[in-house]
């Protein structure tokens, strides 16, 4: 890659379908299209042509997260079969490879992107494939089955919402804005019950524009989405991103750090993963109060029956994947 | 906190650099200090315009580029963080899209001095 990369986002799309109304798209070697249930990617592998599908929302819904995060940390795996890994300037699209058959069998694909050009293209299909009324970060009892069936209408106001970051923490002067009716941010149905009272700040003369504090919960509660992060202190390199959950993590995430998991309500279950080859290694079930060190060489995927509450602490150190695949950092914090 | 206020921040007349090490349409990065706390300086040139930023992406407080001296610039005049792909304007800071959508880069004003670039009054 050059240094000052002007890779423009050139999409390759086909006309829309006669039959289903949706366009079928090509990067590099990978070729996808969707029906009115499932999606499908193709790849050369060994001189053929495999293939492989996914019920559609559940694609909508793995890269949906996959945009929204950039890619994120890691590998975002979509399924067992198909995801990315963000290289921090180019992009890792691959099917097979972190399956241990398909792997060794030689039946996967790995293909690196310039991280504009697969970005266009995720969002191109993401935009042509999201029917309306089906939002891919809502949970399933809150958006319906509008992703059935052949193409009819969009739905760009729910893939293109603004995501909440921050610069130190949320209600600073010039920082991010509380969650409130007013700005669009109503009380989750799942969290009637959560108090929305700010906690009393009372200061020393001296140190009134020092000390600041919010309701966590309160703030919570307010979350338009389900298992997206949104930033809400920065300290440093320590972030932390609490987000709420419900049904299912619509990927299997493989971080290239150790993330440090805080269940602040009701329950997780997660299931855990080798990182390469997907062999199962734990079952987790994390209840309120739970703290887990997530280690660096696992994926996992959540599943949350209720809608619940979970604080993500990631440290966002540069060069920290480095450290982790050159063995000098192990992959968890601790040796029992 | 304003970028000002950061220890190794330089100061008002500074001297950066020439703007001859800015390709035009290009980028420059320039670090005061030493570590993880250094001051990280972007310079952006433009013919003979320079605008200058903090390298710091408003979405996770990350540096925009992933490797030293690599930034990843869209058409020219935006710039995309190598992390999570929030793109700026590079005329303004502005995000225009990506994570950090309705924020922005932290402007530090810069004036030529001849060919040399050097931090502004504030």
């Amino acid at each position: 890659m050059s240094s000052q990369s002007a890779v423009e986002g050139l999409v390759q799309a086909t006309p829309a379908s006669n039959r289903t109304g949706y366009r079928s798209f090509q990067l590099g070697s990978f070729h996808f299209s969707r029906d009115e249930y499932f999606a499908r990617v193709t790849w050369p592998a060994k001189g053929q042509t495999m293939s492989h599908s996914m019920p559609a929302d559940a694609f909508l819904r793995a890269m949906m997260r996959d945009i929204a995060w950039g890619f994120f940390y890691g590998l975002v795996n979509f399924d067992h079969v198909l995801g990315t890994r963000n290289l921090y300037g180019r992009v890792e699209l691959y099917a097979g490879r972190y399956h241990e058959t398909y792997h060794e069998k030689g039946l996967d694909h790995v293909e690196v992107f310039e991280t504009p050009q697969i970005m266009a293209t995720f969002k191109a299909i993401l935009e042509d494939w999201t029917n309306e009324g089906f939002d891919p970060f809502a949970a399933p009892a809150e958006t319906g089955s509008e992703w059935v069936g052949a193409k009819h209408g969009s739905n760009r106001a729910a893939i293109e919402r603004q995501r909440t970051a921050c610069k130190r923490m949320p209600g600073l002067p010039g920082d991010a804005e509380l969650r409130a009716d007013a700005n669009g941010y109503p009380v989750n149905r799942a969290f009637a019950d959560v108090p929305q009272d700010e906690p009393q700040v009372q200061a020393e003369p001296g140190f009134e524009n020092e000390v600041h504090a919010f309701s966590l919960f309160g703030y919570l509660s307010r979350s338009d989405v389900t298992w997206n992060p949104s930033v809400s202190s920065v300290c440093g390199r320590s972030l932390c991103c609490p987000t709420t959950e419900e049904y299912l993590l619509p990927i299997k995430h493989g971080n290239d750090r150790v993330e440090w998991f805080v269940q602040l309500s009701d329950q997780i279950e997660w299931e855990i993963e080798d990182k390469d080859t997907g062999s199962p290694r734990a079952k987790v079930l994390m209840k309120a109060g739970d703290v887990a060190a997530m280690p660096a060489d696992i994926r996992h995927q959540g599943l949350s029956r209720k809608r619940s509450m979970l604080l993500v602490w990631e440290n966002a150190t540069p060069g920290l994947p480095d450290l982790y695949e050159s063995g000098k950092l192990k992959p968890y914090p601790i040796e029992f | 906190m304003s970028w000002r206020g950061h220890r190794y921040a330089p100061a008002a007349g500074t001297p950066l650099c020439d703007i001859g090490a800015v390709p035009d349409g290009a980028c420059k990065e320039l670090r005061f200090g030493d570590g993880d706390d250094s001051f990280n300086l972007l310079l952006y040139r433009r013919g003979d315009e320079v605008r200058a930023y903090v390298n710091c992406c408003p979405h996770f407080s990350l540096p925009l580029n992933a490797q030293p001296g690599e930034f990843l610039l869209l058409r020219n005049s935006e710039i995309m963080c190598a992390y999570h792909c929030a793109i700026f304007r590079l005329e303004d800071g502005h995000c225009v899209a990506g994570p950090a959508e309705g924020m922005g880069l932290e402007p530090v004003p810069v004036r030529l001095d001849g060919a040399q670039i050097c931090v502004g009054a504030p």
